[in-house]
C-alpha cells in the first residue's frame, strides 16, 4: 500500500503557504515522523491527508485512489484513523465503550479490544467513565482507539503528550509491533529523541515545505560533538556552532590521522565528547532556533 | 475590576447565544407588529365583540330568574355592557374615534360596576381585573375630557406600546432567563483559566452581574427601538402623552409610565439574573437552570392563592405590568402587592441573592 | 447498527433529553391529578346544574306573564320537559333514554340558543364558552353542540349505552380528547427538543465524529431513527400512564364510538360521524409524519447553519405561527391560508374537522394534511439528500 501526497498546497487568509507544494510518498510497514515547531502546519498536513481540509492544489492518492466522490472518500476513510483529541472524548462513557465503538465502526475483527486493553495496561480504569481519567490515561485510551480501529494507516498527532517514561516506552514498543504488521504510521511528536528511536523516515517542515529528510535506514554521517563551554580548550578546527550549545565537527571532513589525534587530545584533557550522528534535537535547534 | 469587566463584556458580546437572543428579542417585536396589524387580534373591536356575546348569553341565563328582584340591576348592567359594545362597533365602522372611545368608557364603567357590586355573572363574564378597570375608566375619562381618541388597535408606536404592555414581561423575563441561564456555568467550561486567578470572588461575581445587566439593558433598548421605530415608519409615533393609570389611581403620560415600567422591568431582570447566577452554583446545567427559573417565574400564575401569603417574595413582582397597573393585587387578592412594595422587595431580594451567591462561591473556592 | 446503538445511547443519556421526558411525564401525571382531560363535556350539564335550570324554567312557566314574556312560555315548557326527561333517565340509570333526551336537549339549544332572530331568548349555550374570551363564543359553542349531537346519535340506537362513553370518558375517547387538547403539541415540542442538537452536540467530539467511516446520509438517517425509537418508548410510557388513570374508572371503551367530522362547502355544513377506530390511527399517522418532518427539518438546519437556534426558531414558527396570519373570520378573504403548513400542526383538529370550522372550509381534510405535510417532507428529503451527498459533506463543520 502506498500513500502519496502530490504537490499539496494550502494557504489561509491570515497565513499564506501553510503547506507549500509538499510531495511525499509513504509505504506500508513504516513509521514516518513529521517535525516542526508549534503552529507551523503539521496538524494541517494530517488534516489534508484525511481530507478534513481541502488543498488549494495537489492531491492525496492512496493506492491510486483520490478523494473524489463521497463514496471514494468513504472508502479512503475506511483505511485511515486519526488519533482523537482528548477533549473530544465522551465524558460519561467508559474507555471500553470508546474502544468497542471504534472497533465496530471500522469493522475490526482481527484485533480484540481485550488484547488492546492488556497491551496498554488499562484494566484498572477502562470501565470507568472518561471524565474520571487523568491526561495520561486519556492519551492511552485515544491510542487504544486507533489500535481498535486497526486501519492500515494511522495518523498520530502528538500522541505521547502527558505520558510517563514507562508508557512512552510501551507505546514505542507497540508502534514497532504495528509497523511489523505492515501499518503505515504517520506521527507528529515533540519527543524527538524517542521519535528517533522508532521512526523510519523523519521530515522536517519549515515555511510549508519539507526542508530535510532523514532516512534512518541510511547510514548517517558521524560528528564529533562537544559542549560549547569547552570552546577555548579545543584545538583550532572548523567546529560548527549549533544553537543548542554544541560544537560539532563532521568526521568525514577530517583526515584519518587528525581524527585519531583529536580524540586522544580530547580524552587527555578530560573533555567530554560524543561520536555519533546528529540527533533530532540538534537538527531542530539548527533549523528553528537559528531563525529566532 | 476594570480588566475583569472588560473581559466579561467582551465575552458577553461575542457569545453567539447572546447575540442570537438579542436578535430574536428584536425580531419578536417586528413580527408581532405585523401580525397584530394584520390579524387585529388585540383590537378593541374583537374584544368588545366577545363581551357582547357573553352579555347576551348571561342575559339569557338570568333574565328568566324570577327568584329575586335583585337580579334586575344585573340585567340592567348586562344590557349596558351589550349596548356599549354596540356603540364601539359602530364607532369603528363609521371611523369615529370619539364614538368608539365613549362606547369603551361606557363598557368599562359597566364592567367596573359589575366587579364592585359582585353581581352573579361576575364569574361568567369576561371581565378585566378590578384595578385595570379602574385605570381604564380614569384613562378614558381623561381622554374624553381632552377630546382625544383611545387606543383601539395597533397603528402608531404609542398604540403598539399600549397594546402590548400587558405581554411585555413574558418576553423580557424570558430574555433575562436565557441570558443568565449559563452565567456561572460558563466558568466550569474554562476551569484551568479560572483557577487561581488573582481575583476575589466578589470582584468576579460583581463583574459578571454588571456585564449581564448591561447586556440586558442593551437588549431592552434594542427592543424599545424596534417598538418605536417600526410603527413610526408606517403610521408615525402617535401620542407620547397618552395617559395610563398606575395602580388604577394615578394617571401618567405614556413616556413617564414607560420610565416607571422600564425601571421595574430592569429590576425584575436583575433579580432573574442574580437568581440564575445563584442557581448556577448548584445546578451546572444551563437547560435545568432555565427550566427552574422559568417554573419559579410562572408559579404566581399557577398558584395565586399561595402567593397571597407569600407576597413578600419577589416572584409575583416579575410581572411588571401587573405590578404597575395594580392587577397583581387582584390576582393575589393581596392589597400589599403594590408597585412600590414590589420594587422595594425586588431590590432587597437582589441583595439577598447576591449575598447567597457570594457565600456559595467562597465555599466553592475553599 | 453499531452507530445507531451508540447514537441511541447518547440520546437517552443526554441530560437535557432526560429532563424533557421527566418533565413531560410529570406534567401528564399532574394533569390527571389536577386538571383531568376527560371530565364530562360542558355540553352535558351535571345533575345539579340541570335540576337548578329545570326548576327555574318550571317556575317561569307557572308564574303569570305579560305580553313580553308570554311568548317564551311554550318553548320554556318544552325545554323544562326535556330537562325533566334527562333527570329521570339519569335517576333510573336508563342510559338509552338519557341519550335520547340529551339529543333533544342539544337539538333544542342548537335551534334556540344564540339565535340572532330571537333576541332576548332565554336559552344559551354553556356559559364557559363566554367566559374564556373567545372571539366567536357562539360559533364555538354551536360547533361543540353539533359535534356532540353527532357523536351521541349512534349511542341512541344501542339498548344500554355505556355512561362513560356518553360522557366521552373512556380510554379511547380520552386519547382523542387529549390529542385535541394539546398532547400532540407537547409531543411535537418534545420531538423538536430531542432533534434540536442531534448534530451540533457532535461538535464537542469533532475529531471523533467528523472522521468516522460512515456517510453523512447514513448518520442523519440513523439519528432520525434514534429519535423515533426514543419517542416511541416515551409514547408507550405516556399511554400506560393514561390507561392507568382512565381504564379502572371508565373502561377501555369501544373503537366504534364516534366523533364528528365537520366540513363546510359554501353554505352547506356537513357533520358526519367518524369512528374512533379510524380517527385515532389517522391522528397517529399524521402525528408520526409531523414528527418526521420536525426531525428532518432540524437536522437540515443543523447541517446548513451548524447551530441549534435556526432549527428551533423555524420549528417554533411552524408549530405556533398560525396566529400570525390567521384569525377566525378572516380566512374567507385569503382562502389559500387553508394550505399553509402551520394550520396542520394539530392532527386531531384536522381529523375532527375543527380546522375546517375555523377556516370556514372543507379543504383542510386529512387527505389535504397528507398532501401538505407530505410535500414539505419530500422537499426536506430532497434537500437533505443533496446536502449530505455533496462531495465534502460532513455532519459537523
Amino acid at each position: 500500500m502506498e500513500l502519496q501526497l502530490q504537490s499539496l498546497a494550502l494557504s489561509f487568509k491570515n497565513k499564506p503557504h501553510v503547506i507549500d507544494n509538499i510531495s511525499l510518498t509513504m509505504s506500508s510497514g513504516s513509521i514516518v515522523g513529521i517535525v516542526a515547531p508549534n503552529g507551523t502546519g503539521k496538524t494541517t498536513l494530517l488534516r489534508l491527508i484525511l481530507n478534513d481540509l481541502k488543498p488549494q492544489s495537489g492531491k492525496v492518492v492512496l493506492d491510486g485512489q483520490t478523494y473524489g466522490s463521497q463514496k471514494q472518500s468513504l472508502a479512503m476513510h475506511r483505511q485511515m484513523c486519526l488519533f482523537p483529541v482528548q477533549d473530544d472524548l465522551y465524558p460519561d462513557l467508559s474507555g471500553k465503550a470508546h474502544l468497542d465503538y471504534y472497533a465496530r465502526l471500522w469493522r475490526n475483527r482481527k484485533k480484540s479490544v481485550k488484547q488492546i486493553i492488556t497491551a496498554l495496561d488499562m484494566h484498572d480504569y477502562v470501565n470507568q467513565p472518561v471524565r474520571t481519567y487523568s491526561m495520561g490515561m486519556k492519551q492511552r485510551l485515544c491510542f487504544g482507539m486507533v489500535m481498535a480501529a486497526n486501519t492500515p494507516i494511522m495518523l498520530l498527532d502528538e500522541f505521547m503528550n502527558g505520558l510517563d517514561t514507562i508508557n512512552v516506552a510501551r507505546m514505542s514498543r507497540i508502534l514497532r509491533g504495528l509497523r511489523a504488521e505492515g501499518k503505515l504510521i504517520i506521527t507528529v511528536s515533540h519527543l524527538l529523541n524517542n521519535l528517533q528511536g522508532y521512526a523510519d523516515l523523519i521530515y522536517f517542515m519549515r515555511d510549508g515545505k519539507i526542508i530535510k529528510t532523514i532516512d534512518q535506514h541510511e547510514q548517517q554521517p558521524l560528528y564529533i560533538q562537544v559542549a560549547a563551554d569547552n570552546a577555548n580548550r579545543l584545538p583550532r578546527m572548523p567546529w560548527q556552532h549549533y544553537p543548542n550549545g554544541l560544537l560539532v565537527l563532521p568526521v568525514n571532513e577530517l583526515p584519518g590521522q587528525h581524527f585519531n589525534q583529536l580524540l586522544l587530545g580530547l580524552a587527555a584533557h578530560h573533555i567530554a565528547f560524543k561520536l555519533a550522528p546528529l540527533d533530532l534535537d540538534t537538527y531542530f535547534n539548527e533549523f528553528y532556533e537559528a531563525e529566532r | 475590576m476594570g480588566t475583569q469587566l472588560g473581559f466579561d463584556w467582551r465575552q458577553m458580546v461575542h457569545s453567539r447565544k447572546n447575540l442570537a437572543l438579542a436578535g430574536l428579542f428584536v425580531a419578536a417585536f417586528i413580527i408581532g407588529f405585523f401580525a397584530l396589524m394584520w390579524t387585529h387580534r388585540l383590537d378593541v373591536g374583537q374584544t368588545a365583540q366577545a363581551t357582547a356575546n357573553a352579555a347576551v348569553a348571561n342575559y339569557a341565563e338570568y333574565n328568566l330568574d324570577t327568584l329575586s328582584k335583585s337580579q334586575k340591576p344585573l340585567l340592567a348592567n348586562l344590557d349596558a355592557q351589550n349596548s356599549a359594545t354596540g356603540v364601539i362597533g359602530l364607532g369603528i365602522k363609521l371611523g369615529e374615534p370619539d364614538t368608539t372611545r365613549n362606547g369603551l368608557l361606557s363598557l368599562r364603567n359597566a364592567q367596573l360596576a359589575m366587579r364592585q357590586r359582585h353581581f352573579k355573572a361576575i364569574n361568567t363574564m369576561p371581565l378585566p381585573p378590578l384595578h385595570q378597570l379602574k385605570g381604564d375608566v380614569l384613562t378614558l375619562t381623561r381622554l374624553k375630557n381632552d377630546d382625544k381618541p383611545a387606543v383601539t388597535g395597533v397603528t402608531t408606536s404609542s398604540s403598539y406600546i399600549v397594546t402590548i404592555l400587558p405581554y411585555l414581561s413574558w418576553l423580557t423575563g424570558a430574555a433575562a432567563i436565557l441570558l443568565a441561564c449559563d452565567s456561572w456555568v460558563e466558568r466550569r467550561r474554562h476551569q484551568t483559566l479560572m483557577t487561581a486567578r488573582p481575583l476575589t470572588a466578589g470582584v468576579a461575581g460583581s463583574s459578571r452581574i454588571l456585564t449581564l445587566t448591561g447586556f440586558y439593558l442593551l437588549i431592552l433598548a434594542a427592543g424599545l427601538l424596534a417598538i418605536v421605530a417600526l410603527p413610526a415608519l408606517f403610521n408615525g409615533i402617535g401620542d407620547t402623552a397618552y395617559p395610563l393609570a398606575v395602580m388604577g389611581k394615578t394617571l401618567l403620560p405614556l413616556w413617564q409610565y414607560l420610565l416607571l415600567f422600564g425601571g421595574l422591568t430592569l429590576l425584575a431582570g436583575i433579580w432573574i439574573i442574580s437568581f440564575c447566577m445563584l442557581l448556577n452554583t448548584w445546578v451546572t446545567n444551563a437547560y435545568l437552570t432555565t427550566f427552574i427559573a422559568a417554573a419559579v417565574a410562572i408559579s404566581p400564575l399557577m398558584l395565586p392563592q399561595v402567593f397571597r401569603f407569600l407576597w413578600f417574595l419577589p416572584i409575583p413582582y416579575l410581572d411588571s405590568y401587573a405590578t404597575v397597573s395594580g392587577t397583581l393585587i387582584d390576582r393575589l387578592n393581596q392589597p400589599l402587592a403594590s408597585t412600590w412594595i414590589g420594587a422595594g422587595l425586588l431590590l432587597v431580594w437582589v441583595i439577598v441573592n447576591l449575598g447567597l451567591f457570594g457565600y456559595r462561591v467562597k465555599k466553592e473556592v475553599a | 447498527m453499531r452507530y445507531f446503538r451508540f447514537q441511541l445511547h447518547q440520546l437517552l443519556t443526554n441530560r437535557k433529553n432526560l429532563a424533557v421526558i421527566g418533565i413531560a411525564l410529570v406534567a401528564l401525571l399532574c394533569q390527571f391529578i389536577f386538571f383531568p382531560p376527560n371530565k364530562a363535556p360542558a355540553e352535558l350539564p351535571t345533575r345539579n346544574a340541570l335540576t337548578r335550570d329545570r326548576d327555574k324554567n318550571v317556575a317561569f312557566v307557572n308564574e303569570p306573564h305579560g305580553t313580553l314574556t308570554a311568548k317564551w312560555v311554550p318553548a320554556t315548557r318544552e325545554f323544562a320537559n326535556i330537562e325533566t326527561r334527562m333527570l329521570n333517565a339519569q335517576k333510573q340509570q336508563h342510559t338509552q333514554a338519557y341519550v335520547k333526551a340529551t339529543l333533544h336537549y342539544l337539538a333544542f339549544l342548537g335551534q334556540n340558543a344564540a339565535n340572532p332572530d330571537a333576541q332576548s331568548s332565554p336559552f344559551h349555550y354553556p356559559l364557559s364558552y363566554y367566559f374564556e374570551n373567545r372571539q366567536y363564543p357562539d360559533a364555538d359553542a354551536a360547533f361543540a353542540n353539533a359535534t356532540m349531537y353527532r357523536s351521541l346519535e349512534p349511542l341512541a340506537k344501542q339498548a344500554h349505552p355505556d355512561t362513560a362513553t356518553i360522557k366521552q370518558q373512556t380510554f379511547w375517547q380520552t386519547l382523542f380528547r387529549g390529542a385535541a387538547g394539546g398532547w400532540l403539541t407537547a409531543l411535537l415540542i418534545i420531538t423538536i427538543l430531542f432533534a434540536n442538537d442531534l448534530l451540533t452536540s457532535e461538535q464537542r467530539h469533532r475529531s471523533i465524529a467528523r472522521l468516522l467511516p460512515i456517510s453523512p446520509w447514513h448518520a442523519v438517517n440513523a439519528k432520525t431513527f434514534t429519535v423515533f425509537t426514543a419517542l416511541s418508548g416515551f409514547l408507550v410510557a405516556a399511554v400506560a400512564i393514561i390507561a392507568t388513570f382512565v381504564i379502572p374508572q371508565h373502561g377501555l371503551g369501544s373503537l366504534s364510538a364516534a366523533i364528528a367530522y365537520y366540513a363546510k362547502d359554501g353554505m352547506s355544513i356537513k357533520l358526519d360521524p367518524l369512528a374512533l377506530g379510524i380517527a385515532l390511527p389517522t391522528i397517529l399517522g399524521l402525528t408520526f409524519s409531523l414528527m418526521w418532518l420536525f426531525i428532518r427539518l432540524n437536522l437540515l438546519c443543523q447541517l446548513l447553519f451548524h447551530n441549534e437556534l435556526v432549527g428551533l426558531v423555524v420549528s417554533a414558527f411552524l408549530l405556533f405561527g398560525e396566529p400570525l396570519y390567521f384569525m377566525h373570520g378572516i380566512a374567507f378573504s385569503v382562502p389559500q391560508t387553508a394550505y399553509y403548513l402551520p394550520g396542520y400542526m394539530n392532527p386531531a383538529a384536522i381529523v375532527s374537522g375543527l380546522q375546517n370550522f375555523r377556516y370556514d372550509t372543507s379543504r383542510m381534510s386529512p387527505l389535504a394534511a397528507v398532501v401538505v405535510i407530505g410535500s414539505v417532507i419530500l422537499m426536506l428529503e430532497l434537500v437533505l439528500f443533496i446536502v449530505t451527498h455533496r462531495r465534502r459533506a460532513a455532519i459537523i463543520k
